[in-house]
């Protein structure tokens, strides 16, 4: 199992109250699948990803990777090479061209420049991008070509999680297309382990697993087939 | 990768140069108002060198042929004017302390309906009454009383028109002279004027010294002088020159009944006899005196707010990256990377401020280059950037990753 979460909760504490965003999760995630997360706004799915994603701490139970609790591993190490997060609003740098904010994730595992570069072309023709945009500054690209250089980046150091938070709320039908049958490619071709949170039911119907989230709690949706 | 990221901000972006020469201004300013306070401690040595002038007054019934501000004259004067001969002191010598001496005496004309003083000055510049009045000579003359060949007579313009003939020459008045108001021991003398005054009130005719002591001389007296004034030579000798004084004359106070000072053979009552003029002096000195120390004052402080907001600028320019720093950690960048980083960045920034400061304080005039007042802002600069960049890293970051720009 390449990812697992044993009894998960997670509040956030302000001087004024505490919100219990996740609650007591339970769940799995393996290579090779495409899962959406489900649920209505405030449920707790970006929480959810972010403490998947190590960017913060469970108060109580325990996230496994590969085997391992997380808690025990470098986060800073975790977040390099064994996940990519794709966000809704892309968070690309926005002083780098697209080769260079492709290539960032590369150079802080200290892949040679000539690889890296080769790397970085090539996950970006993998997105459906042409090398004309390498030299782009992200302002200077439409909403769906950027959040396609941000995948571009979540794939560039092979990471085998991909977490995506919405990453086709800020994309029209077309684009969002485009993005489902990357990230589908991306669970079944390359055989890693996608996990996206969505409110978009396309994504949600060509996922593998759904998981539904309410109110902090997360149930698995029966699929008919 | 880092570097890449640096050079992207260089080169895309502008603020860094803003950051550059803000923080050079201030390093700058620190040296200009270092440069304003120096100038005002040089300006405090050379108020030292503004003339000092003693002039000793009242001297009318003094005679003495070696009229001259040493011991032995103002020994003269003390014996004439208090009447004593039984007292015998040691003169001090006061020449050393003087410059050119200049002398002036007074006494009585009536010429025609004419009438006034008739005084007689070593130095025309030197006498105050003719300081607010224009001075005109006939051709040839000049300001020069002593070296002149003919004497010089200076007269009022209202005398000057009265002597004046239809030809438009000028002809001799007659002139009776002498010690006594009343003129009643008068010597006639005939005048010439060499030129006139305008713009005063009396009629009194200015000559030189050595024509009045020669009149003196021929009423039968000896020269005298009613004041003597010369002009301190070193005024760091102020104090020596005042406490030697005070040998001869002293300060009581005018409220007091006058007292003689039991260490001075001075004439109490004569206690303005001699007057050192240092008020310009005095207040020159203590307006600077003022001025710095409110700079001196104020030098720390400026230098205080200089490095707060140097740090503080330097603190909100790292802080604008808050978005890019927290993409960085959600890429699995290690904070003390993001930290060496920017201290990198603001060590560039900061030496390039420095050296700018210093081409900058040392191309204008005024400033005095004070390298530990720049080196102090470098270092606010620096150290605001640090802590910027490591708030920025110890935030959570999710939160800022979901805000949409
Ligand atoms: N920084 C925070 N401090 C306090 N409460 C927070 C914070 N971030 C989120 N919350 C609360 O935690 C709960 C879960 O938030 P979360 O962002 O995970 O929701 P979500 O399911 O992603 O919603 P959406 O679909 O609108 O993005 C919400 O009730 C929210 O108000
Ligand atoms: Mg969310």
């Amino acid at each position: 199992m390449l990812l697992s979460l044993n009894d998960v909760s997670f509040s956030y504490r302000t001087k004024y109250q505490t919100v219990n965003a996740v609650k007591n999760v339970s769940c799995e995630f393996e290579a090779g699948r495409l899962y959406a997360v489900v649920g209505k706004s405030g449920s707790g799915k970006t929480t959810l990803l972010s403490l998947m994603a190590g960017l913060a701490r469970p108060d109580g139970g325990a996230i496994s990777v590969d085997g391992k609790d997380l808690l025990s591993l470098d986060p800073d190490a975790y977040r390099r090479d064994t996940v990519s997060i794709i966000y809704q609003n892309f968070n690309l740098f926005p002083l780098l061209t697209v080769l260079e904010n492709v290539m960032y994730p590369l150079g802080l595992n200290k892949t040679p420049k000539q690889e890296a570069l080769k790397i970085a072309v090539e996950v970006i023709k993998k997105v459906g991008l042409d090398e004309s945009y390498c030299k782009r500054l992200p302002s200077m690209l439409s909403g769906g070509e950027q959040q396609r250089v941000a995948i571009a980046r979540a794939l560039a150091t092979g990471a085998q999680t991909i977490l995506a938070d919405e990453p086709t709320g800020n994309l029209d039908s077309e684009n969002t297309e485009n993005i489902i049958g990357l990230l589908t490619s991306l669970a079944h071709g390359e055989n890693r382990c996608v996990i996206v949170v969505t409110h978009d039911q396309n994504v949600a119907d060509a996922a593998d697993t759904v998981y539904r989230m309410d109110s902090g709690r997360l149930t698995e949706e029966a699929r008919e087939i | 990768m880092q570097l890449t990221y640096l050079k992207s901000r260089f080169l895309r972006t502008y603020i860094w140069a803003a950051l550059l020469c803000l923080i050079a201004a201030l390093g700058w300013f620190q040296c200009f108002f270092a440069g304003v306070a120096a100038q005002k401690e040089l300006e405090r040595e050379k108020a030292y060198d503004i003339p000092v002038e003693l002039v000793i007054t009242d001297l009318g019934g003094t005679s003495s042929d070696r009229l001259g501000i040493s011991g032995v004259e103002l020994w003269a004067f003390i014996k004439d004017k208090e009447n004593v001969t039984d007292l015998w002191i040691i003169p001090r010598d006061l020449r050393p302390y003087f410059g050119e001496l200049r002398v002036k005496t007074s006494l009585y004309y009536k010429s025609g309906e004419m009438s006034g003083r008739l005084i007689g000055l070593t130095d025309l510049n030197a006498e105050e009454a003719l300081r607010g009045a224009e001075i005109v000579f006939s051709d040839g003359e000049d300001a020069d009383f002593e070296s002149s060949k003919s004497p010089q007579i200076i007269v009022s313009e209202r005398f000057f028109e009265k002597l004046r003939d239809e030809s438009g020459g000028i002809s001799e008045a007659s002139v009776a002279v002498g010690t006594d108001s009343g003129l009643q021991n008068a010597f006639e003398l005939a005048v010439k004027p060499t030129g006139y005054y305008t713009g005063l009130s009396t009629d009194d005719i200015y000559c030189s010294w050595n024509l009045a002591a020669d009149i003196i001389r021929s009423l039968g007296e000896e020269p005298y002088a009613d004041s003597i004034s010369a002009t301190v030579k070193d005024n760091g000798e102020l104090d020596a020159l005042k406490e030697d004084l005070s040998y001869y004359f002293t300060e009581a106070d005018p409220t007091e009944t006058p007292k003689r000072n039991p260490n001075a053979v001075a004439l109490y009552y004569y206690k303005n006899a001699a007057v050192i003029h240092d008020e310009l002096m005095r207040n020159t000195l203590m307006t600077l005196e003022r001025n710095i120390a409110v700079l001196n004052g104020l030098f720390p402080i400026t230098a205080a707010l200089e490095c707060l907001v140097s740090a503080a600028a330097a603190y909100f320019y790292i802080a604008l990256r808050r978005r890019d720093v927290a993409i960085m950690r959600s890429l699995g960048t290690k904070s003390a990377f993001v930290i060496a980083i920017t201290a990198a960045e603001m060590f560039v920034i900061c030496a390039a401020a420095f050296a700018l400061s210093l081409a900058a304080a040392a191309a204008i005039p005024i400033c005095e280059i004070k390298i530990s007042s720049i080196l102090l802002v470098e270092l606010s600069a620096l150290l605001g950037g640090v802590v910027s960049a490591g708030v920025l890293t110890r935030r959570g970051g999710i939160e800022i990753l979901k805000e949409n720009d």
